[in-house]
């Protein structure tokens, strides 16, 4: 069925319901996922969804409800559930969604799925497996493609409608020998349509070589001599989460209780002169894009930090009214960070006593950024060089002071399809 | 109840074939400050077909329940079985288990709360605690339901209908101290409908004195001296250590991953005070907080002993791990969303009580740290696991000293739980969390307080 139509239906019966303003999404996904599980092609999937978003306002008071019929019964049921729910809200003068963007198509990976070539791509990964890296074992691993037809429209005007495919997947994986096992590693990718039948590795993307090879060392894993204050070198899939916990922070929640350490901090030095980090939704060297943001504004790439300058935070329409600060076009998903100008083998090289961190299983961060966790998939570094990978090793650290702490920035970086991020070094962390 | 009359589809089964059609209802209103920063409610439903072919699996799904979807998913699943079949080549088996036929409603029996009813309730939970601890920097309240509803058959005769719910409030506390904002929250609720697990204004107030005593305290807290330590793991801790040192280690799909627990089977891997089961409904005579009486295989769901007295007894499976390593399939596959296939998951995970008092058990530390209350936590498949510390006191010389601030703690689970030297004689069970795997999934996780050694992140 046409999407736009359920949308124009479910914006007019919002509006005749009593809203003063109402935007409507629908969207309409395809999907087709191929699974491997513990070194076998195990499992396909094909699924179809659907889903609806009703977000009403009345004097102020605002509710959303989410479903995924389209029938005019679920319709009506979804309106009449976010009538009910806005009236029962307290007024906030903050509460809204942007104003007419305006009506605006977008398309952007259009190839049709190539089935073929995703079935290929896994027997080509198990066999590699199994030549190079025979103690390693795929524990789960999946490619899907994703197809998906969306619309947003306002009582305002706007009417954004998008179709997008990607194909999109994980792979988590051990290394095992005997009654020893190495830590589990895993990583996502994304990978445009446009490569479907390509000659394109899924170890070419993301390093999942290099993090393949790795595993196997890391089955005879020491921990550090003895507790220190020491460095860090984060590879870029433990930096990825690093800047989702910063991202955390740049949100409205702690940015309007005032507990962010970014709170008033906006257009101020936060971070090292070398930290360029920017969020791109409809430009940047990635699978997908983000063309809308959840309040129907109309999205824009955005610098978040320039040379250690803090130039935006990640705010909704509500966070922006109540901190008087513009709505962020963006929302992170798609970063990129400004490789530097060091080899890695130097970055690594001046370290005198620290650890390669390749993946944090950390705690949630304490609102005064205090964080610690145990570096899984790590090695020890002592004078300049790599010594052995490392396990039952806790590293503590504050994400605020970090940012400041950057000693330097890789010339070299991996792009997953969704991040490209370079390894980054760091000082000021506690490792026992 | 067969509310999708399921049954009236069973000719369409060939071969081994699952049929769900299934219903997630979900709520959350979010109070920031006395302010409402998010109301949304959502409803997804479909139906979804599962084939197995010799080896693979095929599956697919759609969003309409009608005997056209329900024709369509079934044979585009056998499409998929097929296809993977050819190709892969793969030529495992799986258990073989008689269907339950059986139904759960964990559904309200009282009239439902209207909105502005339901509403009013929140807003005075806000102003009592905005009234009561005026000194707060800040204040959030969050209320969320979710509702699972399912039915299903399979073509080993099973028919099963559930409506498993669960309902929350959960506060949380912000001061200003001099290391910065310290935070803690309280979680009231549990399995139920928010007609049934709201709670009344003497339980409300009397679970925030207690948070905002042990808030105060934290606001003067202390980073912990970083390294292994002697320490007793209060009972609300020992669900987590449940669930993320042991539970995910002794999942049949993480085993056949490469998991170290694969190499354990039939040997001491804690202290003989160590007893670890996965309780399907019903847990110590009381019904367990995540009650399942049957899973989305159809298999009927039987309590779990993964550690008994120490020793390594079994793993926990679905059909397909069950007839890999040999053991019996008691209910353990289940499904998030009708797009979701099964997955080897816990239920309620809980170590057992044993003997000691907590009193004693504190008082016989020298040295160490009495840890209350936590945050998230991750599994690995080296039995190397971490979950977030959000409360904690120092222990000198047997009593209780200093707050500690936010902290991680790790160990190794098979080293660690050797190290158990005490259990208390209590039991509490946690059931607000989501697990996190290729689907989230509810669980419960409980036990008591535990004496043992380990890692403290500090400095």
């Amino acid at each position: 069925m046409e999407i736009k139509l359920i949308a124009e239906k479910a914006l007019e019966k919002s509006q005749k319901a009593g809203a003063e303003k109402s935007l409507v999404q629908v969207s309409l996904t395809e999907s087709k996922e191929f699974n491997i599980e513990s070194n076998k092609l195990t499992l396909l999937r094909t699924t179809f969804d659907q889903g609806v978003e009703v977000r009403m306002l009345k004097d102020q008071r605002m509710s959303s409800t989410r479903g995924n019929q389209y029938s005019d019964e679920a319709l009506s049921g979804y309106v009449q559930n976010a009538y009910d729910s806005t009236l029962a809200s307290p007024q906030d003068p903050a509460n809204g969604f942007a104003p007419s963007q305006g009506k605006k198509h977008f398309t952007h990976g259009t190839e049709p799925a190539n089935e073929d070539w995703m079935y290929s791509k896994l027997s080509e990964l198990l066999e590699e497996r199994s030549q190079n890296f025979p103690k390693l074992i795929i524990d789960e691993c999946t490619i899907k493609f994703v197809k998906t037809q969306r619309v947003l429209y306002t009582s305002e005007g706007t009417q954004f409608s998008s179709e997008q495919g990607s194909y999109e997947g994980y792979i988590t994986f051990t290394a095992k020998e005997g009654k020893k096992s190495s830590s589990f590693n895993y990583s996502s990718f994304d990978i445009p349509t446009s490569a479907g039948g390509s000659a394109l590795r899924l170890t070419d993307v993301a390093g999942f070589r290099d993090l393949f090879r790795q595993s196997c060392e890391q089955i005879e894993t020491r921990k550090v001599p003895q507790k220190f204050d020491g460095d860090l070198i984060v590879t870029p899939h433990c930096l990825r989460g690093l800047i989702g916990a910063w991202s955390s922070f740049l949100s409205p929640g702690p940015l309007i209780k005032k507990s962010s350490f970014f709170y008033d901090k906006l257009n101020q030095n936060m971070a090292a002169s070398n930290f360029t980090l920017t969020s791109h939704s409809l430009d940047g060297p990635f699978a997908s894009r983000q063309f809308w943001t959840a309040d129907g504004y109309l999205a824009q790439d955005e610098v978040l930090f320039e040379k250690g300058v803090l130039k935006s935070y990640l705010l909704n329409h509500y966070g922006a009214q109540k901190l008087n600060q513009p709505v962020s076009k963006s929302s992170a998903t798609y970063v990129k960070l400004a490789s530097g100008s060091s080899s890695l083998q130097d970055m690594i090289g001046a370290v005198k006593r620290g650890v390669l961190l390749a993946r944090f299983s950390a705690g949630m961060p304490a609102e005064n950024g205090d964080v610690s966790g145990v570096a899984k998939n790590s090695y020890y570094i002592e004078n300049g060089k790599i010594q052995y990978p490392i396990s039952e090793t806790m590293v503590s650290l504050n994400l605020a002071q970090m940012l400041r702490n950057i000693q330097s920035i890789s010339k070299e970086s991996l792009n997953s399809g969704s991040w490209q991020l370079p390894w980054v070094h760091f000082t000021g962390a506690s490792v026992s | 109840m067969n509310p999708w009359n399921l049954e009236a589809y069973r000719g369409l089964l060939n071969g081994y074939t699952e049929l769900r059609a299934q219903e997630n209802r979900s709520f959350s209103i979010h109070f920031l400050n006395g302010q409402v920063t998010s109301n949304t409610s959502s409803t997804e439903s479909g139906i979804s077909a599962r084939q197995f072919d010799k080896g693979s699996w095929g599956f697919a799904s759609h969003p309409q329940i009608s005997k056209s979807s329900v024709e369509r998913v079934l044979q585009e699943a056998a499409r998929n079985a097929q296809f993977m079949s050819r190709q892969s080549k793969v030529t495992s088996k799986i258990a073989h288990v008689k269907g339950i036929k059986s139904s759960i409603d964990l559904s309200t029996k009282k009239p439902k709360m209207s909105s502005s009813e339901f509403m009013g309730r929140l807003k005075e939970y806000d102003a009592y605690v905005a009234q009561k601890y005026p000194d707060l920097a800040s204040r959030s309240l969050q209320c969320y339901q979710q509702d699972f509803l399912k039915e299903g058959i399979n073509s080993e005769e099973a028919h099963t209908y559930s409506h498993y719910a669960r309902s929350y409030v959960v506060v949380s506390m912000t001061l200003n101290s001099e290391s910065g904002p310290v935070q803690l929250r309280h979680v009231f609720g549990g399995p139920g409908q928010i007609e049934d697990t709201l709670p009344n204004m003497n339980v409300f107030s009397e679970g925030l004195e207690g948070l905002y005593g042990h808030l105060k305290n934290k606001a003067k807290g202390v980073v912990p001296d970083g390294g292994v330590k002697e320490v007793i793991l209060s009972s609300k801790l020992a669900g987590i250590l449940a669930h993320e040192a042991i539970g995910h280690t002794t999942e049949g799909d993480i085993v056949l991953g490469g998991s170290v627990a694969g190499d354990y089977l039939n040997q001491m891997v804690a202290s003989p005070l160590v007893s670890l089961v996965d309780f399907a409904h019903t847990a110590l005579g009381e019904q367990a907080p995540m009650p399942v009486l049957f899973d989305d295989e159809g298999t009927p769901a039987e309590d779990t002993v993964i550690i008994e007295n120490g020793i390594l007894k079994t793993y926990m499976n679905n059909k397909h791990t069950a007839e890999h390593f040999g053991q019996k399939a008691t209910g353990h596959g289940r499904a998030w969303g009708f797009n979701d296939e099964p997955l080897v998951r816990m239920r309620n995970t809980a170590i057992l009580p044993g003997k000691s008092k907590l009193d004693d058990m504190i008082a016989s530390i020298d040295d160490g740290y009495f840890l209350l209350d936590h945050s998230n936590g991750q599994a690995d498949s080296t039995s190397e696991f971490m979950f977030g510390m959000t409360m904690g006191y120092e222990i000198k010389k047997g009593k209780l000293g200093r707050a500690l601030l936010d902290s991680t703690i790790s160990g190794v689970a098979f080293d660690m739980l050797k190290s158990v030297s005490m259990v208390s004689d209590e039991m509490t069970w946690v059931s607000s969390g989501t697990c996190g795997k290729k689907q989230p999934m509810t669980v419960g996780m409980g036990g008591p307080a535990v004496k043992c050694k380990i890692h403290v992140g500090g400095k």
